[in-house]
């Protein structure tokens, strides 16, 4: 007998709201949207505290910008630690180790968003999605950071919380006209990247249970998807991380690799976003490379299309094509693994509610606040909404929203090991990367040739 | 305890479970790059260190033992 560990507790439904940071995140965004709300009802704004850099050219400006806004930085740096610091000590996290923690990547978060408003950044490639996660894997990497440092490094966290804000940028309407044909894209993609890293798996002689994680894991939504698999297939302990760390490998790759082709083909943003969004493998590091390429947008000859387009359409394939089906997959594979595929002496009991247990909740979040926006925005005419609605109910938050990216651009730096991708061998490499090929250029011809006249509009 | 007469006898009962989200951090490493332990869609799984898996909270097997059994 080994060790006895078991902290265990069966699943309760209401205990959730509290324990999952999906919901923190879920009561984070709609909180902050509804203090915007009632502002902007009372005829105020969050625009004071919701403070991001301006465009500079000399050194001079940068240091005025700096001395004349230092409380409100000050001020946004005890917003964000006060709402996140109660969801992290609600999630049993210390909180002593996250402040310290976070206060840091605020700090860096800042001048990397500085650096980004330079005029001269986007000549020289210095899009702040980029920078930063490039900044953090050199600081993880050159440096051995303390473990206590390495608290307020929470990836998940922060995308799922920037993710809800996203939702009260974007009408509920174009979710609606969107959807459909992001679903109808997503599931091509994932049902022929999912077979091909499946059978090439089989073929190279993998258990089938890894087989179905790695396979999972390229199709629809990367480590979380790894994690949720392998728990519902019984998989091996090792096999998760397997699967882990050839998605960070492959969606580290893509953050960079995908932006400089899309620019090389002078795509649109909303057709580069919407292949990002079919051939990324994270929501991190997707938003990443999205937000990155929209920054081309009017920086960069050639690229038509709104900044915003990059990122809604990726938003939209992302998290309304590919990851609200990780439940279904979870079920028919969990029926699978119990029925077809050889005994591990442990038996899955798998029913429907499985799909509503393993349900990305933050996407609950994401259309609750386009729902509530979209409704607010209803009751003007285009001009009111230009002039009173866009400034001081949308931009707020969505410079808040700004914010959470980049924290999570450069936790997601902080926390890659390159020593981590040597896991697994070859094998696993093999398969995973016959999907990683299928998957890019299966992406590219649905976004650039079959949908391109959709998500080109999607940019206008 | 006979897991056929016992219909609360998963593994999320097992003292050879342990689903913390802290231990699943530290012990799959690269969990908390693009993911998270405390994420909705991992529900309660967790690692059995009899059968060496990780898996959902709801599974079943013949070594089901209490987290009481082993005090």
């Amino acid at each position: 007998m080994t060790s006895m560990l078991s902290t265990a507790q069966p699943a309760s439904g209401w205990r959730e709201l509290f324990s999952k940071e999906d919901w923190w995140a879920i009561w984070i965004g709609l909180g902050l949207l509804a203090a915007s709300v009632l502002l902007f009802s009372a005829g105020g704004s969050m625009k004071w505290l919701a403070v991001t850099p301006g465009k500079w050219h000399t050194l001079g400006e940068l240091g005025s910008q700096l001395t004349a806004n230092v409380q409100r930085y000050a001020a946004l740096f005890v917003l964000w630690a006060v709402i996140l610091g109660v969801a992290i000590a609600a999630l049993k996290i210390s909180l002593w180790q996250f402040l310290p923690s976070f206060l840091f990547v605020y700090l860096a978060s800042t001048l990397i968003f500085f650096l980004g408003e330079w005029d001269e950044a986007h000549h020289y490639n210095l899009e702040p999605p980029l920078v930063a996660l490039a900044l953090g894997i050199i600081i993880a990497n050159a440096f051995r950071l303390p473990a206590w440092l390495e608290s307020g490094f929470r990836v998940e966290f922060y995308i799922k919380t920037g993710i809800v804000l996203l939702g009260a940028t974007l009408p509920f309407t174009l979710i609606l006209w969107a959807g459909p044909v992001a679903i109808a894209q997503a599931t091509i993609v994932s049902l022929v990247t999912f077979g091909t890293i499946f059978l090439v798996g089989k073929r190279l002689g993998l258990d089938r249970r890894l087989a179905a994680v790695l396979g999972v894991g390229g199709a629809v939504c990367g480590v979380s998807a790894s994690i949720a698999i392998a728990g519902a297939v019984g998989a091996r302990k090792e096999d998760a991380p397997v699967s882990i760390s050839l998605v960070v490998f492959w969606a580290i790759v893509m953050i960079f690799a995908l932006p400089i082709v899309a620019r090389a083909l002078a795509l649109p943003t909303g057709v580069a976003g919407a292949w990002i969004g079919t051939s990324e493998f994270a929501d991190a590091a997707g938003l990443a490379a999205a937000q990155a390429y929209g920054g081309f947008a009017g920086n960069v000859p050639g690229i038509t299309g709104t900044p915003d387009a990059a990122v809604n359409a990726f938003t939209l394939m992302k998290v309304i094509g590919r990851d609200v089906w990780i439940g279904i997959w979870a079920l028919v594979l969990s029926i699978v693994a119990t029925t077809r595929w050889e005994s591990t002496g442990v038996n899955g009991r798998a029913g429907a509610g499985e799909i509503w247990r393993r349900f990305p909740k933050f996407v609950i979040g994401f259309l609750v606040a386009s729902l509530v926006v979209t409704a607010i925005s209803h009751g003007y005419s285009f001009a009111d909404y230009k002039k009173l609605v866009e400034p001081g109910l949308v931009a707020p938050i969505k410079n808040l929203r700004t914010w959470a990216f980049i924290f999570c651009f450069f936790s997601i730096g902080l926390t890659t090991r390159f020593s981590d991708f040597t896991r697994g061998g070859a094998k696993p490499f093999y398969a995973f990367t016959a999907g990683v090929a299928v998957n890019v250029v299966l992406g590219y011809v649905l976004s650039t040739q079959v949908f391109v006249g959709f998500w080109t509009a999607l940019g206008q | 305890m006979n897991v056929a007469t016992h219909s609360r006898a998963c593994c999320g009962l097992c003292q050879y479970f342990d689903n913390a989200p802290q231990t699943l951090e530290a012990m799959l490493p690269g969990l908390r790059v693009m993911g998270s332990g405390y994420s909705s869609v991992r529900v309660n799984d967790g690692l059995c260190t009899h059968h060496d898996r990780y898996l959902s909270a709801d599974y079943v097997c013949n070594r089901f033992a209490t987290v009481e059994a082993r005090d």
